[in-house]
């Protein structure tokens, strides 16, 4: 296996979040960010353990949890692939791309920063619900 | 699934003190067992009894159903022990230590330990002794594991080991463990070391097993309640370590508690804690043992 | 495992190898002024050399000056021999007493008997590789050692009689096959109480104790046992003749002692003087003879009329190879049982 792995993981003990659920929502958010993309392979347990440093089991069961979601299929002597993607890649929505620019010029001429934009869109997102 | 490592009332004396004492527990094939517990509590004893380099006083231990025969080459060829002091040969070059581990044992996969030393970048032509602390345990982990024994049993593996060899050694093991299903127990007086590895987690103080569960199953059972004083003890839980300050009073449980009042506060405790309240909880029976002369009564198993 | 032992003795084998080699030159160079000697003895005194005084004098004092001193080289004769005496048992401290307690002390047991192979493996593969070492060292010493005794003997024969013949114990013990009986004796030993004691130095002292009890146990109550003696009647002083036209110095027979029996082929009692049998006889029977003896000569003249036979017991220089076989023989098996209780206390060890 001499790849470059796609996905390198990362574990916060601190979080309190047990360590399959980490996994598993590091791989979610690589989809969406388009990190991973369909047909590419997850990393073995065994490169993932070596990585990590973590139990084998906790891996294996991160990687159940995916292949519940429907996110991953397992290919028996090959490995774990991806199966579905999460990202909405911005080309596909052009529309709603540049309604975002013109208002995220508005914003700037009414005198806010990043910051307060960016507070600004988290309530939004907030009060109108979250959609997967 | 079958036990790799079954112990029956087990326990062991030294002249006038019991090293361990009436220890039943189970290690199931395929998982990653921690044995928690202070210094003197009596792990490395747990261990080497497990290992056959010690006789015990009362009860028995078994490995793969089969009661532990320290000359049985079957029983030595299926478990590798990993000693506390890690000796080595330090007269000896890391490629020697190699060849002993080829020579003395039948099942020796050279191209893997090779490949271990390799990926931890130990040079193969340096004595031992002059290796550094950490780069001696992953010698002595070599050795352990390139047999490929059934049954890893390793005693304080990265005790006083820097934060980086103590990560590639727990990598190297569980990349082992990955590939071969190995059982591995392991001990440690630090439970952050033991948690992330860990599937089950036994806790051992004052030579006796107090609690013997999975990690998911002590995290979910067990739980941390902080109320005014004085506070009544809530139903439905057993105490197992309560600490009070001048106002409040903070009791860690075991059990779903029923009917708490509003006065009270629950909170999620971590490995850490629990541990800590189980050897808390275990030095205070000890002294009303002492004191009443009675059996302390036994922490759940 | 043959490996393994190997590569952790091989430094200490190749030193006592290298020990040997040193004693051996030693023993070449006395051995060759001895010669020298032999040599001035026969055609009579003169110079042995540029710039080397040679003297023989009564009282076993046979001295060479050369530029880099005065040498006694009976002195040396002697502690040479001494050494070899005590070869088996300093082998027997140095390699059997840490052979097991080393690795208990150092704890390296730990790791040695957590691999695949069995106690009793690795405890006779590593007594087989030291001790087929030492023996074989032993052996060729004791080879070298008997053309040394022939020199040392030829050369100091003309005045004194050194140590005795090849039967008496100083040469007995130091040749033939022997002294690898006592090597493995000895080796074994320090290996049992390693094991049972557990430390190397409580070890080494047990060892060196134990062996110097069984060998004088064997040298006074054993070995005389034997063979049969041989009993012959006068004084000792027939023994000293002149080698040139007589008796060889190795031929010597080992004497146990003056005695006395009352028929021949009877049981000879050792350890009276001839004082002690005399009176013994006059008090056996005082009327007997009564006023028949001379009062000059009264134990001489009871001895004569009782016909008891006062001489000397000794065990013959042709008996040398019997007692060779059976003393090894004995030593052996003492071997084999202190292997056995090794083997057995290493594999009931536990922490």
């Amino acid at each position: 296996m001499a790849a470059e792995p796609t996905i390198q993981f990362r574990l916060d003990r601190s979080s309190g979040v047990p360590a399959y659920r980490q996994l598993v929502d590091q791989v979610r958010q690589a989809l969406r960010l388009g990190i991973l993309r369909p047909g590419d392979q997850l990393p073995t347990v065994r490169d993932v353990v070596k990585q990590v440093a973590i139990n084998p089991n906790t891996v294996h069961r991160a990687y159940r949890d995916l292949e519940h979601q429907g996110l991953t299929e397992g290919r028996p002597g090959s490995g774990t692939f991806i199966r579905r993607s999460l990202s909405k890649v911005p080309e596909e929505q052009p529309a709603l791309l540049r309604q975002l620019e013109q208002w995220i010029s508005a914003a700037r001429a009414a005198g806010l920063g990043d910051e307060a934009i960016a507070a600004l869109v988290a309530q939004a997102m907030r009060t109108s619900g979250r959609k997967t | 699934m079958t036990a790799a490592l079954e112990t029956e009332g087990l326990g062991r004396r030294y002249r006038t003190n019991w090293g361990l004492r009436d220890c039943t527990l189970s290690v199931p094939e395929g998982s990653i067992t921690g044995l928690v517990g202070p210094n003197g509590a009596g792990k490395s004893t747990l261990l080497r009894l497990a290992a056959g380099l010690s006789r015990p006083t009362t009860g028995t231990v078994s490995i793969f159903g089969r009661v532990v025969d320290p000359n049985s080459v079957d029983h030595l060829g299926r478990v590798g022990y990993f000693d506390q002091l890690r000796p080595l040969y330090a007269s000896f070059r890391v490629k020697e230590m190699l060849t002993f581990g080829r020579r003395l044992n039948p099942n020796w996969d050279d191209d893997a330990a090779h490949r271990w030393l390799e990926d931890l970048d130990i040079p193969l032509n340096q004595r031992i002794g002059k290796l550094s602390l950490g780069q001696q345990a992953e010698v002595a982990l070599t050795v352990c594991m390139g047999k490929r024994p059934d049954l890893l049993l390793l005693d304080e593996p990265v005790a006083s080991l820097d934060p980086l060899a103590r990560r590639q050694l727990l990598q190297t093991l569980m990349g082992t463990v990955a590939e071969r299903g190995t059982t591995v127990f392991l001990s440690s007086h630090i439970v952050s070391e033991l948690e992330p590895v860990c599937d089950r987690l036994i806790i051992l103080s004052a030579s006796r097993v107090q609690l013997s569960d999975s990690v998911e199953s002590i995290l979910s059972d067990h739980h941390l309640l902080v109320g005014p004083r004085p506070a009544p003890a809530p139903a439905g839980v057993e105490v197992i370590s309560s600490t009070e300050t001048g106002r409040q009073s903070t009791l860690l449980v075991r059990g779903a508690p029923t009917g708490l009042g509003p006065t009270w506060e629950t909170a999620q405790p971590d490995l850490d804690a629990i541990v800590l309240a189980y050897l808390e909880g275990t030095s205070i029976q000890a002294r009303q043992g002492e004191a009443a002369a009675g059996a302390p009564s036994e922490g759940p198993r | 495992m043959i490996w393994l032992s190997w590569r952790r003795h091989r430094l200490s084998l190749l030193l006592i190898a290298v020990l040997f080699v040193a004693l051996g030159i030693w023993m070449a160079l006395v051995a060759h002024w001895f010669g020298i000697l032999y040599h001035l003895s026969v055609e009579g005194f003169k110079l042995c050399g540029d710039n080397v005084r040679c003297e023989q004098s009564f009282g076993q004092r046979h001295t060479v000056t050369t530029d880099f001193g005065t040498f006694s080289l009976s002195r040396q004769a002697t502690a040479i021999d001494a050494l070899l005496l005590c070869v088996p048992c300093l082998l027997g401290v140095v390699f059997g007493a840490p052979l097991v307690a080393r690795e208990l002390t150092g704890h390296t047991n730990r790791l040695a008997w957590t691999q695949t192979v069995s106690r009793t493996r690795w405890l006779m593969a590593n007594w087989l590789v030291t001790g087929v070492s030492l023996i074989s060292l032993v052996a060729l010493l004791t080879w070298f050692e008997w053309w040394w005794y022939s020199r040392v003997q030829f050369g100091s024969a003309f005045l004194h009689y050194f140590w005795g013949g090849v039967v008496s114990p100083p040469i007995f013990s130091v040749s033939g096959i022997v002294p690898v009986a006592y090597t493995a004796f000895a080796f074994t030993l320090g290996t049992a109480l390693g094991a049972i004691i557990r430390r190397s130095s409580w070890a080494a002292v047990g060892t060196v104790v134990a062996y110097i009890a069984v060998g004088a146990i064997v040298l006074v109550g054993v070995r005389p046992y034997l063979a049969p003696h041989d009993f012959i009647t006068g004084d000792s002083g027939i023994f000293g003749i002149n080698p040139r036209g007589g008796i060889l110095e190795r031929d010597l027979p080992w004497t146990l002692g003056t005695g006395y029996r009352f028929a021949p082929g009877a049981h000879v009692d050792t350890g009276d003087s001839p004082t002690d049998v005399g009176l013994r006889c006059l008090a056996r029977s005082p009327e007997a003879y009564g006023d028949e003896l001379a009062p000059a000569q009264p134990y001489d003249d009871c001895l004569a009329f009782s016909r008891v036979q006062v001489g000397t017991l000794y065990m013959p220089a042709r008996s040398y190879w019997t007692l060779q076989w059976r003393e090894s023989a004995i030593f052996l098996a003492l071997t084999g049982g202190l292997l056995a209780l090794s083997v057995r206390s290493v594999r009931r060890w536990r922490a």
